[in-house]
């Protein structure tokens, strides 16, 4: 018997009758000592950037709406200027509930001269939930990417199944000027029977696309797989042309990310970022 | 429209058919055989072990996977071709390209379209296979098809139809050789498959790049995979 708050949870905060709209503009050069300085920061609407204190430049991406519903747009730029090294994450999961019109969109834009670690946290679709997420990189030649997208599929600790809803995933990469790498995922309707397919999912409800691009992409695709053998998740990796692509499939969120978090060490060179440990 | 007028037309479709058959048949010399898709993984993992998983794992990639995928870039291709969009074309050869999810189906995709447009050049040459060599880089099989199958005029739900019919009788050979299935079995899964194909074929025809998509997730997973199985018979 669900309680009340439980309840509560599954609808967007009564707040939540105007569209939410947010955008976050952040641009991050390296000093004259080649340590990495905020640029320019530039927030609007509901999105907001945190630059905790630490190691390292590190955004923190935060929706103050709580979550994401159809018809909301939230947009991310993040610029990475030559000799500079960013990581932008986000404080939570960022959760999209049911939707009763219309698609939440998110667009991400990313243009790296340095390098850029692109690590969100996962993103939860509850039943009936409608994203379209687009994520546009211009990378310089001998730019550093790590971009990792996870995705749960209903919250799978209660027992939810997505069994209506749309996900649509589309990664468009250019590596000085050109299209190097693309992905389109979609999936609509009945996402959870889908899921249930064996070339889709197998049963699983958590699944993350991984790219690093860098000059050891294809060194590190052995190192990789071990790493991920040893994971307890359908996953593989592979590597061509500077690149190295990685997928996970999952039971469960809490497994994807188990398996996730040494992968990303292991590329990053540095721990997970903290928000992802609380 | 006389008597005439519909005699010639169907004697266009029939040369039509001719060409696609010859074409997307096995012995069409872009060496097809040799590639599995990643289904050797699927086949060594236990995951494909009897014609209803063969039959599931095709039916998913025509209607969730790269059988879609590339439908819906052939169809791109055949359009640009057809209008002589040649910068239009140069653009869905990046895109295919690049969709590629794995080495070995980027090797799979690239290799059968650089080797179709170089047989098509010597033996069936057209404005439209020249264009592909004027844009040069990497050339996707799908791109290849449409773009050529529209430069010799041929329809596009053809095109699309004889596509996949050779994408998915590639991938029950390679099974039958695998699992190991009878002959029989064999075609009891492309009879199984033929309306899933007619359909795919149907939704492609209408369709546009925004239709990409798919989440064939275990599949590419298996093409990945594939590159660290011991023992093999097929490149991907």
């Amino acid at each position: 018997m669900p309680d009340a708050a439980s309840h509560l949870a599954v609808l967007p905060p009564a707040s939540r009758l105007q569209r939410l709209e947010g955008r976050v503009v952040l641009g991050v050069k390296a000093d004259a000592d080649g340590v990495t300085r905020l640029d320019r920061l530039y927030q609007s609407g509901s999105a907001r950037l945190r630059l905790p204190k630490g190691p390292g430049l590190e955004g923190v991406l935060i929706n103050t709406g709580g979550g994401l519903t159809g018809g909301d747009l939230m947009e991310t730029e993040v610029v990475v200027a030559a000799g500079a090294r960013a990581t932008v994450t986000t404080q939570a999961a960022e959760k999209v509930y049911r939707a009763s019109a219309g698609e939440a969109l998110v667009l991400n834009r990313l243009a790296v001269a340095g390098r850029l670690d692109w690590l969100p946290q996962e993103t939860i679709l509850f039943d009936g939930a409608r994203l379209c997420r687009r994520l546009e990189v211009e990378m310089a030649p001998d730019a550093t990417l790590l971009a990792v997208e996870a995705t749960v599929f209903g919250r799978t600790a209660r027992g939810e199944r997505v069994t209506h809803g749309l996900f649509r995933d589309d990664w468009r990469i250019r590596r000085g000027g050109r299209l190097v790498y693309a992905d389109a995922v979609r999936l609509e309707g009945d996402i959870d029977a889908q899921l249930a397919c064996a070339t889709v999912a197998g049963g699983g409800r958590a699944v993350a696309s991984c790219l690093y691009m860098a000059a050891d992409a294809e060194a590190r695709v052995e190192a990789a797989r071990d790493l991920l053998c040893a994971g307890g998740v359908k996953a593989g990796a592979s590597a061509w042309n500077g690149l190295l692509a990685l997928r996970l499939v999952a039971p469960d969120g809490q497994t994807l990310l188990r398996a996730l978090a040494p992968l990303i060490e292991f590329l990053r060179g540095m721990p997970v970022p903290r928000v992802w440990r609380c | 429209m006389g008597m005439g007028t519909a005699m010639a037309e169907a004697v266009a479709d029939a040369a039509g058919v001719y060409r696609l058959m010859t074409w997307l048949t096995a012995s069409f010399p872009v060496g097809a055989f040799s590639y599995s898709h990643g289904l050797e993984w699927g086949v060594e993992d236990g995951t494909i072990r009897t014609v209803d998983a063969l039959v599931a794992w095709v039916d998913d990639l025509l209607a969730l996977g790269s059988g879609w995928n590339d439908a819906v870039l052939a169809a791109a291709a055949w359009r640009a071709s057809a209008a002589g969009d040649w910068t239009g074309l140069a653009e869905v050869a990046e895109l295919a390209a690049a969709l590629t999810p794995t080495a070995e189906r980027r090797l799979e995709s690239l290799s059968q379209g650089r080797a179709f447009a170089a047989a098509i050049a010597s033996a069936w040459p057209c404005e439209a296979v020249d264009r592909l060599k004027a844009i040069g880089g990497d050339l996707a099989y799908p791109v290849a098809v449409g773009a050529v199958a529209a430069g010799h005029g041929l329809s596009l739900p053809a095109t699309l139809l004889g596509y996949l019919h050779g994408f998915v009788g590639n991938l029950v050979s390679a099974a039958l050789r695998l699992v190991p299935l009878g002959q029989t079995d064999g075609q009891r899964a492309l009879a199984r498959l033929e309306p899933r194909v007619l359909a795919t074929a149907a939704r492609a025809a209408l369709s546009t790049l925004d239709d990409l998509g798919g989440a064939a997730w275990v599949a590419d997973i298996a093409s990945m995979n594939h590159e660290t199985q011991y023992t093999r018979l097929f490149r991907s």
